[in-house]
């Protein structure tokens, strides 16, 4: 099993027409995923990738004559919260906003409109959700993964691609993979993933991949403590870094002076989670804890 | 992007927010002039992003010509962090009865705004410290909703501040929040609010941070100077959709994401090397973004050499080598660059660098690492 997304997801593209949105639709295709349809206003009734995929002018139609339940959105920044809420507002339950540079007050409205509804809001920036050996919804490369029992939640972008690779290469296989994205405010958190993960039946351990900014980590230790019972492990980068030495003003969130990884990685220690200091250190905890 | 004290104060007169009259100068002279045209007593203050122009002497009351003089040329001779004071503010000195604090920011973790009525003193929230739970109130505000009426009386109620005072608290909170909404602020900041003896309220100070990611839509901020922005690289960076941020080590990181930059920070440390900039490429980096990258680093006579770690997905790594290798054909190449690369077309990118004596690539980043600190160590 995994969580979110498997073999039957039906897996729509918001912006397939873009740069990025046709380079990754088909890079989600060759995996073997069913891109139910695709989004492209005044371009509805045609045909994209290789005429494979049908083309709608509005997520509604789209639902409506394919039942799809999962978006991968690649819009521009500016319409990136038309497309979450056009998506919501068609009943799609799975919501993945890979845009980026995506405004605070859009994601936060988008956040207050979702949290009474049942669908689940990923991104901005996300790399999406991976479930190896049956369906991917992002950006992650796909070629170098195995189906696994551990289930991995990460706040960097590239990065986690280095992670997959290592846990690959050290034959560690993963249920599923969510890449939250790095912004400072995300729609779903470690914690709500943390959760669905507790419940997965095919999950056996929880590996966290977080960085400085915000306050996610923290709040993942405290949930840990309370209400998580599987293993969690984490790699936390940017211990080192002090934003002390930076020359004039930066908003980059890797020298946010106030929620420093130092921090998080003491919060996390002391709910009992195993930490790797560095990427070589995670498949030697990761093998400690599965024997 | 954190505008000054003086293009706040622009914003919230034009939003009918009560604040006494100032003028911006930039001269000892204009300060005088300022002064005369507003009436003494005047308050001189420093027009700084940099906090701590207090405790520097950057705010300095003023009764008369000769004083203002003085004070004007003291403030435009401070330096804090390294960046020297543009302009000051003279303002109208008031008599302050009672201080009150009033904030709407993105709180970290919640995902939703939170207002912050207080009557503690000394309050910033870019700060981020703990605020006092018997002078402040707090309170989460739906986006969808904003602020209305009842939220600033609960705080008016919970502060127990005279009821008096209530509907001008309520009305001021409302603006606030139009300006945040408004303006796609991030932050929004009155601090503090004064009642003078007849109950009539004044803004003495206010701080707008503006989401540089919505500058698509705040035309009017789009033409401000960026002041994150300090030198000519960042704006050429900027350019590119690029950030550059500068440090005080020797050896410049080029990456793709701030969690692999992050990465390669924490490992050049275990080797006693520090970044001297950090440089995030755009997601969608091509051969000429990355040439315009590099140039950069290479102009930066604090740039020692170069640690590129990309993880390449969108792009090739042949892409990002032949935009490192254009630079080097234009330009004289006396900087090395240690590239680690993954993602497709390794082996291209690779064949076409075996030319280059000064470039050294690999796939494993503690390899890249440890053949740049065997560089700084010759």
């Amino acid at each position: 099993m995994s969580i979110l997304i498997d073999q039957n997801s039906r897996i729509i593209i918001q912006g397939i027409n873009g740069r990025a949105g046709s380079f990754f639709a088909k890079h989600i295709q060759a995996y073997g995923n069913n891109i139910v349809g695709g989004i492209a206003p005044a371009y509805g009734g045609g045909w994209a990738l290789d005429g494979k995929v049908p083309l709608f002018d509005t997520v509604q139609e789209c639902v409506q004559s394919t039942d799809a339940d999962t978006t991968v959105i690649f819009v521009p920044a500016h319409s990136a919260a038309d497309a979450c809420f056009e998506a919501l507002n068609a009943g799609i339950k799975n919501i993945i906003c890979i845009s980026s540079k995506v405004p605070l007050k859009d994601i936060s409205l988008i956040k207050s409109c979702i949290k009474d509804s049942d669908a689940i809001f990923i991104g901005p920036s996300a790399t999406g959700v991976f479930s190896p050996g049956k369906a991917l919804a992002g950006i992650f490369p796909a070629n170098q993964a195995i189906e696994g029992d551990l289930g991995v939640i990460s706040r960097v972008g590239s990065l986690s691609f280095d992670v997959l690779d290592l846990l690959y290469e050290n034959n560690i296989g993963v249920s599923t993979a969510v890449g939250l994205g790095d912004n400072c405010m995300t729609g779903a958190s470690f914690v709500d993933i943390l959760d669905l993960f507790e419940t997965d039946a095919h999950t056996d351990r929880i590996l966290i991949l977080g960085q400085p900014g915000d306050i996610q980590e923290e709040l993942a230790a405290t949930h840990i403590l309370e209400s998580i019972t599987k293993p969690v492990f984490a790699y936390i980068v940017g211990e080192s870094i002090n934003p002390e030495r930076i020359i004039g003003l930066t908003d980059l969130s890797m020298f946010d002076t106030q929620h420093r990884s130092i921090d998080k990685i003491q919060a996390l220690a002391n709910s009992g989670v195993q930490i790797a200091h560095r990427i070589e250190e995670l498949p030697q905890i990761l093998k400690n804890k599965a024997g | 992007m954190k505008l000054h004290e003086f293009q706040t104060k622009a914003i919230f007169r034009r939003e009918g927010i009560p604040l006494p009259d100032s003028i911006l100068s930039s001269s000892p002279t204009q300060a005088v002039q300022a002064a005369s045209e507003i009436g003494y007593p005047v308050i001189l203050k420093a027009q700084s992003l940099v906090s701590g122009r207090g405790k520097a002497g950057g705010i300095r009351l003023s009764r008369n010509d000769d004083e203002t003089e003085k004070a004007a040329s003291d403030i435009l001779n401070i330096k804090l962090k390294n960046i020297s004071i543009q302009h000051v503010l003279v303002e109208k000195a008031i008599n302050i009865e009672e201080e009150l604090f009033i904030g709407v920011h993105y709180k970290a973790g919640t995902g939703s705004p939170t207002f912050i009525l207080s009557t503690e003193g000394g309050i910033s929230l870019e700060d981020n410290k703990p605020l006092s739970p018997v002078f402040s109130f707090i309170h989460t505000i739906d986006p969808l909703l904003g602020i209305h009426a009842h939220i600033a009386r609960q705080g008016c109620v919970k502060l127990r501040i005279d009821p008096k005072k209530w509907k001008v608290i309520e009305q001021i909170s409302i603006k606030l929040w139009l300006v945040f909404e408004k303006y796609d602020a991030t932050l929004a900041e009155i601090n503090s609010m004064v009642f003078d003896k007849n109950g009539h309220p004044t803004v003495l100070d206010g701080k707008l941070i503006i989401d540089n990611n919505a500058l698509f839509r705040q035309r009017e901020f789009a033409g401000f100077l960026d002041p994150a922005i300090t030198s000519f690289a960042q704006a050429e960076a900027r350019k590119f959709e690029h950030k550059l941020v500068r440090m005080d080590g020797n050896l410049a990181v080029l990456s793709n994401g701030q969690g692999l930059a992050s990465a390669t920070i924490d490992e050049m440390s275990r080797l006693g090397l520090y970044p001297a900039s950090v440089l995030l490429l755009d997601n969608n980096a091509t051969p000429s973004s990355v040439s315009a990258a590099c140039r950069l680093l290479e102009n930066d006579p604090s740039v020692k050499a170069v640690l590129v770690n990309i993880y390449c997905n969108y792009s090739t790594c042949l892409d990002i080598v032949q935009g490192i290798i254009n630079v080097q054909q234009k330009y004289i190449l006396e900087k090395p660059y240690f590239i680690r690369l993954v993602g497709s077309q390794f082996d291209l990118a690779y064949a076409l660098l075996t030319n280059y004596a000064n470039v050294n690539i690999s796939k494993d980043l503690i390899e890249t690492v440890r053949y740049a600190a065997s560089f700084f160590n010759q």
